[in-house]
């Protein structure tokens, strides 16, 4: 349903598509299963445990995969980047030897190796469960989800190497801006908010609070001297 | 009580009562919409708050953390979304109530509950204050460098714990998170660890652009990757003042809901989750109509929000007495903390007394304010929790970038909480926690820092114990692993 459509309806209007919309396709005429209903069915007994309930997803053998070198990683190089080459164990007192410093890197250690394999277990087992059920993997979907987000981390990298280049202000409004456009928000009141609320953005953290930002702007170095004091100081 | 006065005292200024407002009505915004919630809110303002006095950019923060989760509230009643995450069981009861088409009866339930579970832990924390002030001043004297560390190692065992159902992952990412405290020049002997011979890992990950990273950046990525939802709004009709007639009916409810909030609280680790799951189980344990919990029972509402919001108070108390924050809201506290030159700890009680008044008395006043502002203004939330989440996401980044630069004006660290956001990312999306890796951070850090303080008084290691508190201590933490080995033991025998 649109929103346009959602806001010119009457309030019987928005009654009727509410209660159709909650009481699903199961319910929709029938009023005194209405009053009871929720979106928990009332056959299934309601445990709270659910709430809590962890399910491992697909995914996570490779994400525990990783945990796993990377513990590996950490422990090969654990020598040489903690300074336990040069330990001293020969202390009569217990206390020096907690002051070295790989003590801490040790503690992380410890519990680090023996949680990493005791995640793989049970994450193999479900990948295991899942095989022989014939369970069809979405493995490569959530993969690609994870590739995506990588697109928006690049975004997020140029937006912030082009500020030392526009400035904060200018930056912030083409990126707003842009990713409005991007995410397919076209619409011109979108476009309107996104400009609207990038300039708030601006205005509050950095005009009004002083929130550092970068000095050296390379486009303001172009501007008349007064007006490049006036952007460095305010935008 | 002259104490309490100061404190009051401190809190007639105008920015303080400015920042009071801001952050009440701003996290209650925040709480509003679903996607944000307080952890990505105060991980954003985080930075903001070094700009600003100490004690408005604590008021500030405070505000947010202690109103969010009465706007939590509104989408998981109305669109069966929950604005913040302690808010999800608020849907089972609240939305079913909405479908019944009793909107405004399932809000005003559910305000009054969190002003009742939130005043009540405000004012068990102040009345402790009052009366038992006088003897906390002599606290500080029984805390020694071990006994913080073992408060420390108790916070880390009962954060491990808490997540029952993924205890091994919730102790990866714990140690994670210490692992990344330990990066960086070693203060003692000057040793770099795991540097790898990079310049700027020598003064090791600042916790702010870790937070930004894992909290909010991530979030950010979790939103614009995802899809736009558009339920239909129930429409809102009648009055929301019915809420206490409702709570007076089931007298017993909030009280309890109450009580096991502020007690869940001042566990460090624990926090809202648990206190719900004790609440709405017990509620559900003596209700006449148990078959109704989870298809529109009031109790089960008043259960869940009453217990949710008396925990931001009592959530402060391990914070403030032992310098150990219980979770991750907390542990960004923290920050400000350090800043503002106040060390958290048992000397608080002796050195700055007026402001754990001031505290507690603006988080009241933090609820009063947002109560009242609910009563009259819902209509207008009901727009503001419509916001396109990945329209949302956009800003969140946006937002995010200032908050890390400002630190140390570093674009490293700008891709350094671009990495961590990415990594949180791949964690919300498959349901790993976010919290033990700041916890892990903020609690290994405080261990090390003890130990290597009070190394000097550790001829054995039974000198690490052979205190009375830390003994104490020692003994809690052992019970409770042993105990939680049983259980887990007879679980998979019972299998």
């Amino acid at each position: 349903m649109g929103k346009e459509n959602a806001e010119n309806m009457t309030s019987s209007e928005k009654q009727k598509t509410f209660i159709s919309y909650a009481s699903g396709p199961k319910f929709k005429s029938d009023t005194i299963a209405l009053s009871f209903k929720s979106y928990i069915p009332l056959e299934r007994k309601f445990k709270i445990e659910d709430l809590f309930e962890f399910k491992r997803k697909d995914g996570d053998l490779f994400l525990s995969f990783i945990c796993l070198l990377f513990a590996g990683f950490i422990i090969f190089n654990f020598s040489s980047e903690t300074g336990w080459e040069d330990r001293a164990l020969d202390h009569k007192r217990f206390g020096k030897i907690l002051k070295q410093p790989w003590v801490g890197p040790l503690a992380c250690v410890t519990i680090l190796l023996p949680a990493a394999l005791l995640n793989i277990l049970p994450s193999y087992r479900r990948w295991i469960y899942k095989k022989r059920n014939l369970i069809p993997s979405r493995f490569f979907h959530e993969f690609s989800i994870w590739i995506k987000a990588l697109e928006f981390i690049g975004y997020f990298l140029i937006y912030t190497l082009s500020i030392r280049y526009l400035g904060y202000f200018l930056s912030t409004v083409i990126f707003g801006v842009f990713l409005t456009n991007r995410l397919g928000y076209t619409a011109l009141k979108w476009q309107i908010r996104s400009i609207l609320t990038t300039i708030a953005i601006v205005l509050i953290f950095r005009t009004f609070l002083k929130i550092k930002t970068p000095v050296n702007i390379w486009l303001y170095e172009f501007f008349p001297q007064n007006t490049e004091t006036f952007m460095k100081i305010y935008f | 009580m002259e104490n309490f006065w100061l404190g009051l005292n401190n809190l007639l200024d105008l920015q303080v009562l400015i920042a009071l407002f801001v952050g009440a009505i701003g996290g209650m915004v925040i709480g509003a919409i679903p996607g944000i919630g307080p952890a990505i809110a105060i991980s954003i303002l985080l930075p903001a708050t070094i700009f600003l006095p100490d004690l408005v950019s604590l008021i500030l923060l405070l505000g947010v953390y202690g109103s969010s989760m009465y706007g939590g509230a509104i989408p998981a009643i109305l669109i069966n979304t929950p604005g913040t995450p302690v808010n999800a069981l608020s849907t089972y009861d609240g939305y079913a109530l909405t479908k019944q088409g009793n909107p405004a009866k399932a809000l005003s339930i559910a305000y009054s509950s969190s002003f009742f579970g939130g005043c009540f832990s405000v004012l068990i924390a102040l009345s402790s204050l009052i009366a038992f002030g006088p003897y906390l001043q002599n606290v500080g004297a029984l805390f020694g460098q071990r006994d913080i560390f073992m408060a420390a190692l108790l916070g880390s065992v009962l954060l491990i714990i808490a997540h029952r159902q993924n205890m091994v992952i919730a102790a990866l990412l714990f140690s994670f998170g210490f692992l990344i405290a330990m990066v960086g020049r070693q203060s003692t002997r000057g040793i770099q660890r795991f540097t790898f011979d990079i310049e700027y890992l020598a003064a090791g990950f600042n916790l702010i652009v870790v937070i930004v990273g894992i909290f909010a950046i991530s979030q950010a990525l979790n939103l614009l990757t995802g899809k736009d939802t558009d339920p239909p709004v129930a429409p809102l009709k009648g009055t929301f003042f019915q809420g206490f007639f409702e709570l007076s009916k089931y007298k017993k409810v909030p009280l309890f809901s109450a009580c096991y909030g502020t007690l869940m609280g001042i566990i460090p680790g624990v926090g809202e989750f648990v206190a719900q799951f004790f609440s709405y189980s017990t509620a559900r344990a003596f209700s006449k109509t148990p078959e109704r919990f989870g298809h529109g029972a009031p109790e089960g509402l008043i259960a869940s929000e009453t217990s949710n919001n008396s925990v931001p108070a009592a959530a402060m108390i391990p914070l403030l007495a032992l310098g150990v924050p219980g979770e991750a809201l907390t542990a960004m506290m923290m920050v400000v903390f350090f800043d503002a030159g106040i060390k958290p700890g048992p000397d608080i009680f002796e050195n700055n007394s007026d402001f754990l008044f001031s505290l507690f008395t603006a988080l009241l006043l933090v609820n009063i304010l947002v109560f009242v502002t609910l009563l009259f203004s819902t209509k207008l939330f009901t727009k503001i929790i419509l916001i396109p989440n990945r329209f949302l996401g956009a800003f969140i980044l946006i937002l995010s970038f200032i908050g890390i630069f400002s630190i140390r004006n570093s674009f490293v660290d700008c891709a350094f909480a671009a990495g961590f956001g990415y990594l949180g990312f791949i964690f919300r999306r498959l349901d790993w926690p976010l919290v033990p890796i700041v916890l892990g951070m903020v609690l290994g850090s405080i261990m090390i820092e003890r130990l290597t303080a009070g190394a000097s008084q550790i001829k054995t290691i039974y000198d690490l114990v052979n205190r009375p508190v830390s003994g104490s201590l020692f003994a809690v933490i052992a019970i409770i692993i042993l105990v939680t080995i049983f259980l887990s033991l007879r679980k998979s025998i019972l299998r």
